[in-house]
């Protein structure tokens, strides 16, 4: 997907700065405290990859949904509740069909949706300890959300994802410095970006600086983060942006040790107020 | 449908969709709103329409004179409609139309809007796939506008299959036919090819009636290509030698008697065999052909023809499965 | 191709000539004479035409019909008398306006192309001049003079072997114009001539010059001559037409 960045719907409509974030989620911020509500976004960035990778379409499928398919939906669920309330509609919905319409959009084999509900039904106990509402397994909620989910996003159907501007910097670092062990580094970094998906990054950079932002982390995560101090400096990026950015991700990490998802997933759970099974806007 | 939208009157239906004029009253122009089918139960499983998701986020990105624009989604409840620029007619429209005389500067003149068009898409890395006349719209103004996206994909992504069952056969390139599972912009460039040639004789060059005869009827016109012209080829999955009836393919120039020789050059290029040596749209933009008079002539003087219930008919013959028109399931 | 690359040789097209060679000449029809001249092979026909775009557009309709509303280089069918059709190329710069470029005789299967006045005065001229020169050289021969008598002519013992050398010369420079056409195509292009010229009478379109009609025939003399003699007289063709 290397179409031109900078003029996508991308840049143009769906990269904000914080205080815009802030004042778009000023409804779920009654609900929620600003802790709980980005441990609230961590969980279901789990929760997405889990009915992706795992469960019952795995083996008949024979074929795990990509990460790109992954981060695509997860990024179509936040941006979702960018422009919507949690009040509004229901998550475990928006989140099933964020999925379905990644799978479409990224071209991969279908999927159907009786199989996501199935997994929804089978891992959210599993996992969380948390009871699956029967009310949502019927297909035709996730096709009617899909059109929702389609008119909040306004139609942006395509991410830019910092998978591909991280490879590019790889090759380019393996190219330049020599590194012992690269291919570790290497996985460590691609680990680092998606962990992104856990907190606002992606809403709030474009994808090179959370690529090079990934880049330091994973370095630093390693003890090896002087390695590529050189690298680094000869690059000319905004150098305040990838600081914030790896602030921010620090941060996740750091939210994330400390967050006792079986225990706490319920608790938020039950602060979500009354679910319109319904989308309602 | 929708507050904003009042439907003037239905214009056809396609394989996926019904397609309305329609009046904006916002703005008070007029637009196509194209309403995807359900369809079937089979279908309905699938959600929102896999070609209607690909029209969806591949339009929404990309903006360009010779590209038909999006303006609006519409979801529903039970249904997604989509609503684009109203062109008037099309190039099939053009072609058939007996009381237009397509004049040199015409041809070039739409051969040039659609490889700008072209060029444009694929220097997204989008490949069209699925070019011929019908899919190029044209407004009253002359404007020639790539449409229909629904088979349209990303391409550049390295061990990548994708499906060779794309494009209407009767512009499905050799490397197609063959079964390639991995291809480039070279496929559009052929079905422009054919096009070009369409505009030229006003009947379609290559109208085969089954993959085989497809080939054939190339090779008739373009000779049987050698293991030097393509050296590929033969490591095709569906390769197949093919004997064509004529040793001797007859000069271009002869079927194009009326076309000069940088047009012939032109079409040589775009019907290169090996898709590794056929021409790119940038490249053919810069071919002589353009250079030399008679140059294109203004979109306004393009002929427009007279519009007819000629539309309504199309749109049947073609939901029947007409000869050549024939849409894969894709993947 | 093949058309385009004869049209870049400096070759003068009056000296050309094209049969076209499937077809039997006694076939030509004035349906069908446009048919016989626009093929490839034929060096008068412009592969770019208009003509050809029609043809090779594959359309169903009149090719006069068609022409009309096309710019460019176009053949008409501009006058038939079997077995002379005479083509006009013309170029067509819109719907009312055409600009003349050239004129095709067909006759007989021959086609050839009618030449302008200039080549044709020019030729007259050149052919005439010749033998004006020759007859002065010749006679130049027998001019004598003397102190007594002045100028006088002898023709006794002039010798022969120049004549006869002369005459040769002529010859060979003769033949090609010779060879542009039969003794037949001759007559008959002057007898289709003069019965055109019956019937199109060419002293009406030169009128207000033309004070004596010596040339015209007698039906056109009775007519001409009241406008003449007595504007308000017997009321006889055109000029009481006008008056009415």
């Amino acid at each position: 997907m290397a179409a031109n960045f900078w003029q996508s719907s991308h840049a143009e409509q769906w990269i904000f700065d914080k205080t815009e974030l802030m004042r778009s989620r000023s409804e779920d911020y009654k609900l929620f405290t600003e802790e709980e509500y980005a441990k609230f976004h961590i969980f279901w960035a789990n929760f997405m990859t889990s009915v992706a990778t795992e469960g019952v379409h795995v083996p008949a499928n024979n074929s795990r949904i990509r990460q790109q398919v992954i981060a695509t939906a997860v990024t179509y669920f936040k941006r979702f509740y960018c422009r919507r309330s949690f009040k509004d509609m229901n998550p475990f919905l928006v989140s099933c069909t964020s999925l379905f319409l990644a799978c479409k959009v990224e071209e991969h084999t279908p999927l159907s949706v009786s199989s996501f509900l199935k997994n929804t039904a089978q891992i959210l106990p599993k996992k969380w300890g948390v009871p699956f509402d029967s009310s949502l397994s019927k297909n035709g909620n996730v096709y009617d959300a899909e059109f929702v989910l389609v008119e909040i996003l306004d139609c942006c159907l395509i991410v830019y994802h910092p998978n591909r501007p991280l490879n590019q910097f790889l090759t380019d670092i393996n190219k330049n410095v020599q590194l012992r062990e690269f291919d570790q580094i290497e996985a460590q970094c691609h680990k680092v970006v998606n962990d992104t998906l856990r907190c606002d990054v992606g809403l709030l950079f474009p994808p090179h600086i959370i690529a090079i932002a990934s880049l330091v982390v994973g370095t630093e995560l390693m003890g090896r983060g002087d390695e590529i101090q050189q690298w680094l400096s000869e690059l000319s990026v905004d150098i305040d942006k990838v600081v914030d950015c790896v602030d921010q991700i620090y941060k996740m990490y750091k939210l994330w040790r400390d967050f006792d998802e079986k225990e706490q997933v319920k608790v938020l759970l039950a602060k979500l107020p009354k679910i319109n099974m319904m989308p309602n806007y | 449908m929708n507050k904003r939208y009042e439907t003037i009157r239905h214009l056809g239906e396609g394989q996926f969709a019904n397609v309305y004029m329609a009046k904006d009253t916002e703005t008070g122009e007029t637009v196509a709103i194209k309403k995807i089918k359900l369809g079937s139960r089979d279908e309905a499983k699938d959600g929102i329409n896999r070609t209607a998701i690909r029209e969806i986020k591949l339009l929404k990105e990309i903006q360009h004179e010779n590209i038909i624009g999006l303006r609006d989604v519409i979801g529903h409840r039970t249904s997604i409609q989509l609503v684009f620029d109203f062109m008037e007619t099309d190039l099939e429209h053009v072609v058939q139309d007996q009381k237009i005389i397509l004049m040199p500067a015409h041809i070039k003149n739409i051969t040039m809007q659609t490889l700008l068009g072209l060029e444009f898409l694929h220097a997204h890395w989008i490949l069209h796939r699925d070019l011929k006349p019908n899919n190029l719209l044209m407004n009253t103004m002359g404007r020639v506008k790539l449409a229909d996206f629904g088979l349209a994909r990303f391409f550049g992504s390295p061990n990548r299959n994708y499906t060779h069952q794309v494009v209407t056969r009767w512009y499905r390139s050799p490397e197609l036919l063959y079964g390639a599972k991995s291809y480039g912009v070279g496929i559009d460039i052929w079905s422009v090819g054919c096009i070009l040639a369409e505009l030229l004789l006003r009947l379609p060059i290559f109208p085969g009636d089954s993959d085989i005869d497809q080939l054939v009827k190339i090779f008739n016109v373009l000779g049987c290509p050698t293991t030097e012209d393509w050296p590929t080829m033969t490591s095709l999955q569906s390769y197949i030698a093919v004997k064509t009836p004529n040793e001797e393919p007859p000069e271009l120039q002869f079927i194009f008697s009326a076309a000069g020789p940088e047009l012939i050059e032109l079409m040589k290029s775009m019907w290169t065999f090996d898709p590794a040596k056929r021409c790119t749209t940038t490249q053919a933009l810069q071919m002589d052909y353009f250079k030399v008079q008679p140059y294109c002539c203004l979109d306004e003087e393009l002929p427009h023809p007279n519009r007819q219930p000629a539309k309504r008919r199309k749109f049947e013959e073609k939901s029947e499965g007409g000869p050549g028109v024939r849409r894969l399931i894709f993947e | 191709m093949m058309n385009r690359m004869t049209t870049g040789k400096v070759e003068n097209p009056l000296h050309l000539s094209f049969r076209n060679p499937h077809w039997p000449p006694n076939m030509i029809t004035p349906d069908n004479v446009l048919d016989y001249f626009c093929i490839q092979a034929n060096h008068f026909y412009d592969m770019g035409s208009c003509n050809q775009q029609i043809r090779m557009q594959n359309i169903n309709r009149p090719v006069e019909e068609c022409l009309r509303t096309m710019a460019g280089i176009q053949y008409i069918l501009w006058h038939a008398q079997p077995p002379l059709y005479i083509i006009c190329k013309q170029r067509r710069n819109n719907i009312n306006n055409v600009t003349p470029l050239a004129y095709y005789y067909v006759i007989n299967g021959n086609i050839h192309q009618a030449p302008d006045m200039y080549s044709v005065v020019q030729s007259r001229l050149l052919g005439s001049l010749e033998p004006l020169r020759n007859a002065f050289q010749e006679v130049t021969n027998y001019l004598r003079y003397n102190t007594a008598k002045g100028y006088y002519w002898e023709f006794k013992g002039r010798p022969q072997v120049k004549r006869e050398k002369k005459e040769t010369e002529d010859d060979e420079e003769e033949k090609p114009i010779e060879e542009r056409s039969t003794n037949f195509q001759k007559t008959r292009t002057f007898m289709l001539l003069d019965q055109l010229l019956a019937e199109l009478p060419a002293d009406e379109a030169i009128e207000p010059l033309e004070l004596k009609p010596a040339t015209a025939t007698t039906s056109v003399k009775e007519k001409k001559a009241p406008v003449f003699a007595e504007p308000t007289g017997r009321g006889s063709g055109k000029s009481a037409a006008n008056h009415e």
